[in-house]
């Protein structure tokens, strides 16, 4: 299965420009940033490639039905300099993903938090550089504040 | 793609050790050299503000923003949206002609990009994140964008310049040395978006581009003065910055679909 959007969900959630946290041009015409879903399944495709890395994952919902959900995520650069490799997930593993779901609740999320059978947590790539940057911001204050 | 591009770089990297050097350089000073691969530089507060590009006046801002010890408790990102929202209606708008005022900024859901995968052009393709691969030769630099895999050509003196060209997507550029920089002036660029979301609009096919390129050892800096009668009242000047990354590499961009839902944005505007 081939991506289905284009243009830059890294920049969507590193550039967070104007109107709600995650409004960009590839992003808000899809996805709703004000919501977060969180989904439990079996990884049954996972896709590193550019423009965005794609999961399938398999869940059962509440009336026992399984639903295959399409996690779109960052793109292969954004994604490889996080730590995130081709074997980072494989086919089979349990994973517990978060991320913002559709405007029409379709069975599709824009990739925010997974966290893997081992336990480890790995957040969205822009996650990461906003928590550098506000470190940044309070060794900056704190330089101000010593004037 | 990919065997093809590494294949015209070779024909570059052949033509340019057939050019007389000594000839051409006879007299005048050794050019600056901006081969290598780039790429985003280091999480920091304004290079983020300017991933993609930004405004000295936005800057401004946004530093302003920063150094008020009254921002302290909120949050990076509370602060550089407002600082967008500023570099957006304060800076850019005013320069705007009233049709693409009254239009700007242009929905998400109406980029091309997104609805058809279709290829960024140059008013927006020299602000894409990530890797800009540059290869320089003597008579021509070859710039390959990892966002979108776009590609062009700057062609450095007359011989080696195409006697017209027609409008494309990614224009017609020519390029010069002053000094340290890299000066490269564009032209014959069909009618697309300029900017980035949320402060993008529609140019026209008059559109005109001087970026000037100065690097350091670690950090390649262009600022681009953007003209066009369609859409601006007034000269656009943006900037933007990379960092050298000599161990990335420009992967395949090669899965885009057109998207299957989506709705519009009004409310952005």
């Amino acid at each position: 299965m081939k991506l289905r959007y284009s243009l830059l969900l890294p920049v969507l959630l590193s550039a967070l420009p104007v109107g709600v946290t995650t409004a960009h041009h590839a992003f808000s015409p899809v996805y709703d940033g004000s919501k977060t879903v969180t989904i439990v399944g079996t990884l049954t495709d996972f896709r590193l490639v550019n423009p965005h890395a794609m999961m399938t994952v398999d869940v059962v919902d509440k009336a026992g039905k399984h639903v295959a959900w399409t996690v779109e995520m960052p793109g292969l650069l954004s994604l490889t300099r996080h730590g995130w490799t081709p074997k980072t997930v494989a086919v089979g593993d349990r994973l517990t993903i978060s991320g913002n779901p559709t405007h029409t609740g379709s069975a599709r999320v824009a990739f925010k938090r997974i966290v893997l059978p081992n336990g480890k947590e790995m957040l969205d790539p822009g996650d990461d550089t906003d928590n550098a940057i506000e470190q940044q911001r309070r060794e900056r204050a704190r330089l101000r504040q010593q004037k | 793609m990919k065997q093809i591009f590494i294949a015209a770089l070779g024909i570059l990297t052949i033509g340019c050790g057939q050019a007389s050097e000594p000839a051409a350089r006879a007299g005048s000073a050794p050019r600056p050299d901006f081969s290598g691969m780039w790429s985003d530089p280091p999480a920091a507060a304004v290079d983020d503000f300017c991933f993609m590009t930004c405004t000295d006046e936005g800057v401004a801002r946004l530093n302003a923003l920063l150094d008020d010890p009254a921002n302290d408790s909120r949050p990076y990102q509370e602060l550089s949206r407002e600082a967008v929202r500023y570099q957006r209606d304060e800076v850019i708008r005013p320069r705007l002609t009233p049709d693409t005022s009254n239009a700007f900024p242009i929905d998400p859901a109406d980029d091309p990009g997104f609805l058809r995968c279709e290829p960024w052009g140059f008013a927006r393709q020299i602000f894409a994140p990530h890797q800009l691969e540059i290869r320089q030769g003597d008579d021509r630099i070859e710039m390959r964008y990892a966002e979108w895999d776009g590609r062009r050509t700057i062609y450095l003196d007359d011989a080696s310049r195409p006697a017209s060209q027609p409008a494309t997507p990614m224009g017609f550029s020519v390029g010069r040395f002053e000094g340290d920089a890299l000066v490269v002036e564009t032209s014959a660029v069909t009618a697309n978006l300029l900017g980035i979301f949320p402060a993008w609009f529609k140019h026209g096919d008059q559109l005109r581009a001087v970026e000037r390129y100065t690097r350091t050892a670690e950090r390649l800096e262009m600022i681009v003065t953007i003209e066009d009668p369609v859409s601006l009242r007034q000269p656009l000047r943006f900037r933007k910055a990379w960092a050298w990354a000599p161990d990335e590499q420009i992967f395949p961009y090669t899965s885009c679909e057109p998207p299957t839902e989506f709705k519009k944005e009004g409310s952005q505007r």
